[in-house]
């Protein structure tokens, strides 16, 4: 093999060849996530996770700003005092990181070997 | 105390060593050298410093402070585990070279010179190329010319500014101390550390190399180039105010790459310019005596961090790539059934970087937000907020899931060579014990914190950053289950290396029209235009002359025009040949002859 400027290609080791590189028969047997309800169980003790902290950012708000219980919470920036301002603000903002990412891909998106070709 | 030795020559001399070393020798010096060069450094304290003379020039080759120390701690650490991580590796070439990498990035931290720096910072350029040449591919020996010329270029800038900024000082100090942006050479030397700090449009070097590179190689690379830009950066320019901007595009822009892209390293390199954005956000901050010391400490601490959550990561997915010979998203998956280990030492490293309580990004990360939210800068606040929910959303969540998890490849697999897996144990305990035990860290700081001690574990803290963090998660296992979640797609991804790589070909090809296409018009208009017509026209032109006078005289004869012809033809070609009758040429020798007896009696009378 030649490359463009007439030096010949010294290929490189193929993944097979290089040292380390080691692929196993399947033995068959079941992990955990194999497990339909485990996978469900984790996003289900996840969704419990998230209510948890909502409500306790709602209980927060409530505790400081309405029944001024605790001393006023030291915020730089009037918004994040508003209830569930972190949590709205981290969904949305991963949200629409992936729906503009998305979008992205019409646009930058080429063959893996665009280059090499 | 003043040190005997220069704190990076151990690593540098030993890096000469390892080509005459092999086998089990090869392997304990490759542990035993960084200790013995942090041993080396520890005995050198603050203040010390060595000069030299050089041409007339007093140059500064170390010069200790907390900054430089800090750094220097990092990058024997980083060197320790790179080395333990690279253990089975045969060439040495690579290991060579990578060793003397990590000693010019010591070099570099502790230059007091420009010029010191700027040995430090093209010994950092050569030494590095290796670790991508090394993978030895038709794609990695392209990525690595590329790689090189953008440092080479990067140095070159540091030379020209270094010159220029010696020129414009009144001292004529050349010593690397903090500047202002107010002039040229200044501006030179910022653009020569942004190129290597990886800024927007100077990036795609980083994204190129860094998944080209071997397993190993990225893990030296990750750790050194970038962090001494940063230092250089936090040296340099503290309080410059376009580092803020800068900073905080950095932080945005990458993370829609790492959404889209399907290469696990390269997401990584993605996702290390924009922890790099929050480092150029805290040293903006960080005018010194200016406010909180936040800014600079937090940049600081988190370079600190990221070499090891960072480099811990690529770790993982070194191991998986050595493993398997796969690295892309779409090729992977399931993986945690046959690399258990490695994977909870990669979710070690993604709850890191996504700065989750009781690991090392928490304490640093937010220490540069919380300087942002200090010195109202509510828009650069929300766009680092917005980077740290992506962030998560694509170091933390994307890698172990699409490697680990996912859909399962069904690639089974060993588990990583135990080099690998203790190098990636003591990086993991190093980022819980940071995070667990801040103080260690904090107290290496290079400013002094005064009154305003940055607090990390705040319940307000603690609360809102678990926030950020789930309800990104729950974006994602919302968008995953909903199937909006963008798949795994073997593909490019246009950068701006795009200009570099497809618009050199372009400028080639406009090159070849324009100066190819005046070449031949000039082919034309000289070779085959004027230079023909001249050398036709002293061929023929005294024997036209001579017909034209002729022809009158023998008409006026009455000839008739067919010997009139005869005798046009015979005489043009006498006087083009040169070829006259013996009567002729006498004829005209004496009429010579006379004019110069008649010149010369003119000139005596």
């Amino acid at each position: 093999m030649i490359d463009s400027h007439g030096h010949p290609i010294v290929p490189g080791p193929s993944p097979e060849e290089q040292e380390g590189f080691a692929v196993l028969e399947d033995d068959g047997r079941k992990r955990m996530f194999d497990y339909q309800e485990n996978v469900r169980l984790v996003i289900r003790w996840f969704t419990c996770a998230c209510v948890f902290l909502a409500l306790l950012d709602v209980a927060i708000y409530l505790l400081v700003s309405v029944f001024h219980v605790f001393p006023h919470a030291h915020h730089s920036f009037e918004i994040e005092g508003f209830p569930m301002f972190y949590p709205a603000y981290g969904f949305v903002a991963c949200v629409l990181l992936v729906l503009v990412a998305k979008q992205l891909r019409r646009i930058l998106m080429r063959n893996e070997d665009y280059y090499d070709s | 105390m003043i040190p005997d030795l220069h704190p990076g020559a151990l690593l540098l001399l030993g890096g000469l060593l390892v080509p005459l070393l092999r086998g089990r020798l090869l392997q304990v010096f490759l542990c035993v050298l960084p200790i013995a060069a942090l041993v080396n450094m520890i005995g050198v304290q603050a203040g010390a410093d060595i000069r030299l003379g050089f041409m007339g020039y007093d140059l500064h080759v170390v010069r200790v402070d907390k900054l430089s120390l800090l750094f220097g701690y990092l990058f024997h650490i980083a060197a320790m585990l790179a080395s333990i991580y690279s253990l089975h590796v045969k060439d040495r070439l690579q290991l060579s070279t990578g060793l003397i990498y990590a000693g010019s990035a010591v070099g570099a931290v502790f230059a007091g010179d420009l010029i010191t720096l700027f040995v430090f910072w093209e010994l950092l350029a050569l030494t590095s190329v290796f670790q991508v040449w090394a993978r030895k591919s038709k794609r990695s020996a392209g990525t690595g010319l590329r790689y090189l010329m953008m440092h080479i270029f990067s140095g070159l800038l540091l030379l020209a500014g270094a010159t220029w900024y010696f020129q414009s000082q009144p001292d004529g100090s050349l010593g690397f101390n903090a500047m202002t942006l107010g002039q040229p050479g200044s501006l030179l030397i910022f653009l020569a550390f942004g190129i290597k700090c990886a800024f927007p449009f100077f990036h795609t070097w980083l994204t190129d190399a860094y998944p080209e590179a071997t397993p190993t190689g990225t893990v030296f690379l990750c750790s050194f180039t970038t962090k001494t830009a940063v230092y250089a950066m936090a040296r340099g320019f503290p309080g410059a105010d376009e580092l803020v901007i800068i900073g905080g595009c950095m932080a945005m822009f990458p993370i829609f790459y790492a959404v889209i892209e399907n290469d696990l390293r390269r997401v990584l390199g993605y996702s290390m310019i924009n922890q790099i954005g929050f480092m150029m956000v805290g040293i903006g901050l960080g005018e010194p005596g200016v406010g909180t010391a936040w800014g600079i400490n937090g940049a600081v601490a988190h370079a600190f961090n990221d070499v090891l959550f960072k480099g811990l990561l690529f770790m993982s997915m070194g191991a998986v790539l050595l493993r398997t010979g796969r690295i892309n998203g779409s090729d992977l998956g399931g993986l945690y059934k046959s690399m258990p280990w490695t994977t909870g030492f990669c979710i070690v490293g993604a709850a890191s970087i996504s700065a989750f309580p009781a690991f090392s990004g928490f304490v640093s990360k937010a220490m540069v937000m919380s300087a942002a939210a200090e010195e109202g800068h509510f828009v650069i606040w929300l766009c680092l907020l917005f980077a740290s929910a992506g962030v998560f959303h694509h170091a933390g969540i994307k890698i172990p899931f699409f490697a680990f998890f996912g859909h399962d490849s069904g690639i089974r697999t060993k588990e990583a060579p135990f080099n690998m897996l203790v190098a990636m144990g003591a990086g993991a305990f190093l980022c819980v014990f940071i995070g667990c035990a801040p103080k260690f860290l904090y107290d290496l700081l290079p400013v002094d914190f005064g009154d305003n001690v940055y607090r990390p574990y705040t319940i307000t803290h603690i609360i809102t950053q678990t926030q950020i963090l789930f309800f990104s998660a729950a974006a994602f296992t919302f968008l995953m289950l909903r199937g909006i979640y963008p798949p795994e797609l073997r593909s490019t991804n246009l950068d701006f290396d795009w200009f570099v790589r497809k618009g050199s070909g372009l400028f080639y090809r406009c090159m070849d029209c324009v100066l190819n296409g005046i070449n031949k018009a000039a082919h034309r208009a000289c070779v085959n235009g004027v230079t023909k017509g001249l050398s036709g026209f002293f061929n023929d032109a005294p024997a036209r002359v001579a017909v034209f006078v002729m022809v009158p005289v023998w008409a006026s004869t009455g000839m008739n025009q067919n010997l009139l012809q005869e005798k046009k033809d015979a005489l043009y070609n006498r006087v083009r040949l040169g070829t006259f009758p013996i009567g002729i040429t006498a004829l005209f020798a004496v009429l010579l002859l006379a004019l110069m007896f008649l010149f010369s009696f003119r000139g005596t009378a």
